[in-house]
């Protein structure tokens, strides 16, 4: 495995993205960095493993901010809902109420009020009429 | 008899008329006071009945948020249980591709050239 290493460049004698593949005892054309074959394989790897690792986190973040975004859609829901049954109820027992009360205050103003006033006046003014004619 | 009560009644019409007028008084009164205690019990019983009913509401509300919760921790548990499925599956992928490199270094040395060449723009010097 050590036969064969990897030269990638860093300094002034190569340009600056230049590498090199040596076989083991060859001499390297720059001065640079020596990688082993493991090595060389953990950087070639890295940069894709980083790249699924990216686009999984992404995923996985979408997915729990959809998952927590539904959350908050069920219970807005279910508030709304609930408020709109408690409008719904409220309003139902107060037209209730104001049927009863309508009737309460029918019992109390019947319809001919006034002629049961006029008569009442009436009545009151012959009697008096009628006890002060007694009277005498 | 008849005719002193109704000298009686004569003398006294006033006072008579009086306790008539008080009469109907107390009884008009007597009449409001029931229909303002009617009128409490249809409050207080369509108050009874929306408390009832919001008791009722707000306790199937609380089913609706335990549901959505419970649904909630469900998911976020699969997709956990997901992410770390998928980081071991990344994990192993790349320790399979590691392989592959090395192995592909000893049998022909131009693919891991090319490799660095796709993956990081490098340029190959002989």
């Amino acid at each position: 495995m050590l036969n064969n290493l990897i030269l990638i460049t860093l300094l002034s004698t190569a340009s600056a993205q230049d590498f090199t593949v040596l076989a083991e005892e060859q001499s390297a054309p720059f001065e640079g960095v020596l990688l082993s074959v493991p090595a060389a394989a953990e950087v070639l790897t890295r940069y894709e493993e980083q790249l699924m690792k990216c686009d999984l986190e992404v995923e996985y973040q979408l997915d729990r901010a959809g998952t927590e975004c539904k959350l908050d859609k069920d219970l807005l829901n279910a508030r709304i809902e609930t408020l709109s049954k408690q409008h719904d109820e409220i309003v139902t027992q107060k037209d209730l109420e104001i049927t009863k009360y309508k009737e309460i205050i029918k019992k109390q103003s019947p319809q001919y009020k006034w002629l049961l006033f006029a008569g009442g006046v009436v009545l009151g003014g012959g009697a008096y009429y009628g006890i002060q004619r007694a009277a005498k | 008899m008849k005719e002193k009560i109704l000298a009686f009644c004569l003398k006294h019409w006033k006072e008579i008329g009086l306790v008539l007028l008080l009469l109907v008084v107390f009884g008009k009164s007597q009449y409001d006071v029931r229909n303002i205690i009617k009128a409490h019990e249809i409050s207080e019983q369509s108050l009874r009945n929306q408390i009832a009913t919001l008791q009722s509401l707000h306790a199937d509300e609380l089913e609706l948020r335990d549901q959505a919760l419970e649904r909630y921790r469900i998911e976020i548990e699969e997709l956990e249980l997901e992410y770390e499925a998928r980081q071991e599956e990344i994990k192993g992928l790349t320790r399979i591709e590691k392989e592959i490199i090395i192995r592909e270094f000893k049998q022909d040395k131009a693919l891991i050239i090319q490799r660095f060449e796709e993956t990081y723009g490098l340029r190959y010097v002989e």
